[in-house]
């Protein structure tokens, strides 16, 4: 058996993606400053995958799902977990095998392990988005989300962009062989845990316990009706986080348990009618450009 | 006829068509497989390509198609083209009109050529066609790639510029016809004579000389490419691992299915974990992480009995298995604990909060919350407990389930492992001191799961997975989500198909109608509403029943003979169609169906209506047995009050085939009866007198069917 050689830390793996995904001509964003349940919802994704220009991106999103949380006490369990987003539009053909190699880059030897592309096709109805591909399984552990995109925001993509969404606590989970998420060495002598732990405590009391229910509700509505009317200007980018910040109190109050069924049902219409709303607008402009710049060049 | 010879001695040859895909969904590859292999042999039919044996093979990265055999040309095709009537065809002159000419033209022969030929009585005028054959590899290049365009997955996808739909994306295409590749393209892909192996074993294109070496490329690229092969690789290896540590395999039928299509080269290997893990969980949980979340088998001894260890199959070789162990076994490891984890969180709570949280959980649209779902169906219960007469205790136990049913929707565990809803549910209420039948009628009454599965062995969980199917149909109809055409979003008519092979099973003599009609009293509607929702819910439902019957090999004539004389009683509408389907086999039948048509007939004739619902509703009409003077009346009239009493025993008791036997002795009395005897006398009371006796006649085949709908 070959030698273990010593595992990435948590640091050092989104380092050597970004270093990976670059050389592949993405640009290096940052992770978008509003609260996000997922990746997908950065508007480097969910805007820019619109539309036929082409786009290569890759960043790390922070993602909140307060539902989630376990005040820092189950070691699989996060209100908050990191995921490595990269967008490739359009699709590059080998596409399958540049996501391996960047798994060798992480140090893994594909050929001491057992690698899986299962199906799993991705959904989410309050994006109006859905796209076909597989969950890539490492010795049974899910470990990336691959996504071929068909739709965002009810509409039909011009161009089909391939999303890779990379675990990154799993993942490191399972290079590092700890039991528990917060024991992950993040950087030489920084746990994920010293990092982390306090803030998923906070963070579920909030969401289960202290959250406001008036408060949360009152929010949602003002965001609501702010991104109605910056759509009407239009300004899509701004009305795109108030959609951002409906999603994110619409799952505030699901987790605090303050919304019943119907509501929640309500609520969930609403947001999923503003990011569709969004995202025609933001193409309409995007159409708008590039006939400009047609007629200008 | 003139046949145009081809040049050379038609010869044969191999053809390969392999579609390399990125990973398809494995339950999508066989049914693939099968569109690819019908599809090419009614295409190369099609078009006047010979064939020796067409073989579709693969695995989810490829498609594969081989047809042996196959000729090097297409037949000539000569066929007789039919066009305008004689009559407008020709002038008064014989000369060919503008029809004639303009027909000859589109099928591209000199109007000289038409002949006139008499064709279904008329006289048409034909055009000879002749086309030529042409050689394979022209009709092939446009024949697969239509062929590949229409194969149909249960989703498609596109994944470049180009639009083309598929599974999965293709990323390449060999066709050859022995040595020569097939000018072809397929999704933006030329065909070639290029492969791709294993995709870590052989990762690197391969060359395909010649069709008739395909297999030996792909099996020297690490392919297996055959699915015996395969299955045999994994259940085989499984059993042998198993036996190393004295156990077998849990071989999970879906599980095995999956594995073989989505391997390429599947090699199992065995791994172990911390026995604690096996003793603090439930079994089944420990089984669902390994097959559901881990895609493993897991192993049980000598006596059943799970032993903390499993077989992973992986897609690859035999080199550096020992690492391919340790990281399933970390994973394994890290499910567990996360499993345990939850378990310990829902051991900190109970039925009540687990109820009470049900309030919080959406039913499907239109019908509330779970938390509404459960007063029903605990309202329900209860009337079907009255209504099917069952002991006090198991009034109780009914009871108790229907209130707990579906509490542990909202427990971690079933939250984290939905598709261990009931069973979770059973056995929580085991932890929680709740009776074992209680326990059981919470697991059961998901029964059946699917379609031939095990169905509730309980009383109580028959009656709550009847009703819980029930409510659910009564609602979703109520709320206008009936099932139409292939929708059925919300499984009404699984359900529904559980409802009756639940009655079936178990033989509850319950009124189909008075369960609906109880079931959506439950619910908030307009009375006319719910006398709607009734008429759809007993329509979905003996459609069922009907399917369930013709499964069972029942002919479609005999379930709707039985039927319309009352499909209410499950158990009753399945022993009379069975009895009736034996007894049309008797020598007696053909002469005693002709014989009830005879009487049906006149009875409809005479403005007698036959309606199921309200038979029993009627009143008969007077008879008087000295009004007879004719023999053959007084015969039929014997020969049934003969029959009567018995008849009505053995229906009563359900005896269906002695009540056949009895009904047979009214064959001949009948013949003779329509020989000899004018039902329609001028005699008014003479005539009424008759139609009685029919009527009472009539009446005896209908305890059992409407003899009148059998096909004979």
């Amino acid at each position: 058996m070959a030698k273990r050689t010593q595992a990435l830390n948590f640091q050092e793996m989104t380092l050597a993606l970004d270093r990976f995904w670059a050389r592949e001509g993405c640009v290096l964003e940052e992770a978008y400053d509003v609260e996000v349940g997922a990746g997908t919802l950065h508007p480097a994704t969910f805007l820019r995958t619109l539309g036929p220009r082409p786009w290569r991106v890759a960043y790390v999103q922070p993602s909140r799902r307060p539902a989630d949380g376990r005040y820092g006490e189950n070691p699989n369990r996060l209100y908050k977990h990191y995921q490595y987003q990269v967008i490739l539009k359009p699709a590059p053909d080998r596409v399958q095998t540049l996501y391996l190699a960047s798994l060798e880059r992480l140090g893994l030897r594909l050929d001491h392990h057992d690698v899986r592309f299962l199906e799993d096709d991705w959904e989410a109805p309050t994006l109006g988005a859905w796209g076909v591909g597989w969950q890539v399984f490492l010795d049974g552990q899910e470990i990336t989300q691959f996504t071929y995109f068909q739709q965002m925001g009810g509409l039909d993509l011009d161009v089909i962009s391939v999303e890779l969404t990379y675990g990154l606590e799993r993942l490191a989970m399972f290079l590092q062989r700890k039991a528990s998420v917060f024991d992950l060495v993040w950087a030489p002598g920084v746990t994920y845990g010293s990092l982390r732990r306090e803030e998923e405590r906070q963070h579920s009391a909030y969401g289960f316990e202290h959250g406001d229910p008036t408060t949360l509700r009152a929010l949602f509505e003002a965001h609501e009706a702010d991104a109605r009317r910056l759509l009407e200007i239009p300004l899509v980018l701004p009305a795109y986080d108030a959609v951002l910040k409906c999603s994110h109190l619409f799952n505030l109050l699901g987790s605090r348990g303050a919304i019943g069924v119907a509501q929640r049902v309500e609520l969930m219409s609403r947001t999923r009618a503003l990011a569709r709303a969004c995202a025609s607008a933001y193409l309409r402009l995007l159409t708008a450009a590039d006939s400009e710049e047609s007629r200008g060049g | 006829m003139a046949k145009r010879s081809t040049l050379a001695r038609p010869s044969t040859a191999r053809l390969l068509l392999e579609i390399g895909t990125e990973e398809l969904p494995p339950a999508a590859v066989r049914p693939a497989l099968e569109q690819l292999q019908r599809g090419a042999t009614a295409a190369l039919e099609e078009a006047r390509l010979d064939a020796g044996r067409v073989q579709a093979t693969g695995t989810l990265r490829r498609l594969v198609l081989t047809v042996d055999g196959l000729s090097s040309w297409q037949r000539d095709l000569v066929a007789q083209v039919r066009g305008p009537a004689a009559r407008v065809a020709y002038d008064a002159a014989g000369q060919p009109t503008q029809a004639a000419q303009g027909f000859a033209k589109s099928q591209g022969v000199p109007a000289e050529s038409l002949r006139v030929l008499e064709i279904e009585g008329g006289r048409y005028v034909v055009a000879e066609v002749q086309e030529a054959g042409r050689p394979a590899p022209d009709v092939l290049g446009e024949l697969l790639p239509r062929l590949v365009a229409g194969l149909s997955f249960p989703k498609t996808m596109r994944w470049a510029a180009h639009g083309f739909r598929f599974g999965r994306p293709i990323r390449w295409v060999a066709a050859l016809l022995d040595g020569r590749v097939i000018p072809l393209e397929i999704a933006g892909i030329r065909a070639g004579r290029r492969t791709i192996g294993h995709r870590f074993l052989s990762p690197g294109p391969a060359t395909i000389t010649e069709a008739a070496v395909y297999e030996d490329v792909v099996g020297q690229a690490h392919i297996v490419l055959s699915e015996q092969e395969r299955r045999a690789r994994i259940a085989d290896g499984a059993a042998a691992l198993a036996e190393r540590i004295g156990g077998r395999p849990v071989l999970d039928p879906a599980l095995l299915e999956e594995l073989v299509w989505s391997t390429e080269h599947p090699t199992p290997v065995l791994g172990t974990f911390e026995p604690t893990l096996v003793a603090a969980l439930p079994p089944v949980v420990v089984l669902v992480t390994l097959q559901h979340h881990q895609k493993c088998f897991g192993i049980v001894d000598g006596s059943g009995t799970l032993m903390p260890a499993f077989v992973a199959v992986r897609d690859g070789g035999n080199s550096h298995l020992d690492t391919v162990r340790t990281g399933h076994e970390w994973v394994v490891k890290a499910r567990l604990q996360d499993a345990r984890f939850f378990l310990e969180e829902d051991r900190r709570g109970g039925f009540g909060q687990w109820n009470e949280a049900l309030a919080r959980v959406a039913h499907i649209a239109g019908l509330g919350t779970v938390a509404d779902h459960v007063t029903r169906v605990r309202r329900l219960a209860g009337w079907l407990a009255g209504a099917a007469g069952v002991s006090e205790s198991d009034r109780r136990t009914l009871d108790r389930a229907a209130e707990l049913c579906k509490a542990d929707l909202t427990t971690s565990l079933v939250r984290e492992f939905p598709e261990l809803q009931g069973t979770i549910g059973g056995i929580y209420a085991k932890e929680r001191g709740e009776t074992a039948g209680v326990a059981a009628a919470i697991l059961e009454h998901y029964d059946p799961r699917a379609a031939g599965a095990d169905l509730p062995r309980t009383l109580p969980g028959a009656l709550l997975s009847v009703t819980d199917r029930a409510v659910l149909l009564a609602g979703a109809v109520l709320a206008g989500l009936e099932p139409s055409g292939s929708q059925d979003p919300h499984g009404l008519r699984r359900a529904a198909a559980g409802l009756a092979a639940v009655l079936r099973e178990v033989g509850l003599p319950i009124s189909l109608r008075r369960l609906f009609d109880q079931a959506v009293l439950t619910f908030d509607a307009p009375d006319e509403a719910r006398g709607q929702a009734v008429e759809t819910c007993l329509r979905i439902v003996r459609a069922r029943l009907q399917g369930m019957l013709a499964d069972d090999g029942i002919a479609y004539d005999t379930i709707n003979a039985v039927a319309a004389v009352g499909a209410d009683d499950v158990p009753d509408l399945i022993a009379r169609a069975r009895s009736l389907h034996e007894f049309r086999s008797q020598p007696a039948m053909s002469l005693l169906a002709t014989g009830y048509l005879r009487v049906h007939r006149i009875l409809i004739q005479a403005g007698h209506v036959f309606d199921a619902e309200s038979a029993g509703a009627r009143v008969p009409m007077a008879f008087r047995e000295e009004l007879l003077v004719e023999p053959a009346e007084i015969e039929l009239h014997g020969a049934w009050r003969r029959i009567h009493p018995r008849l009505t025993e053995a229906a009563d008791s359900k005896h269906y085939t002695l009540a056949l036997a009895e009904i047979a002795a009214l064959a001949d009395p009948i013949d003779a009866f329509f020989d000899k005897v004018l039902v329609n006398a001028p005699d008014p009371v003479l005539r009424e007198n008759r139609l009685a006796l029919l009527e009472r006649v009539s009446g005896s085949f209908r305890r059992i069917a409407d003899f009148s709908l059998l096909v004979i």
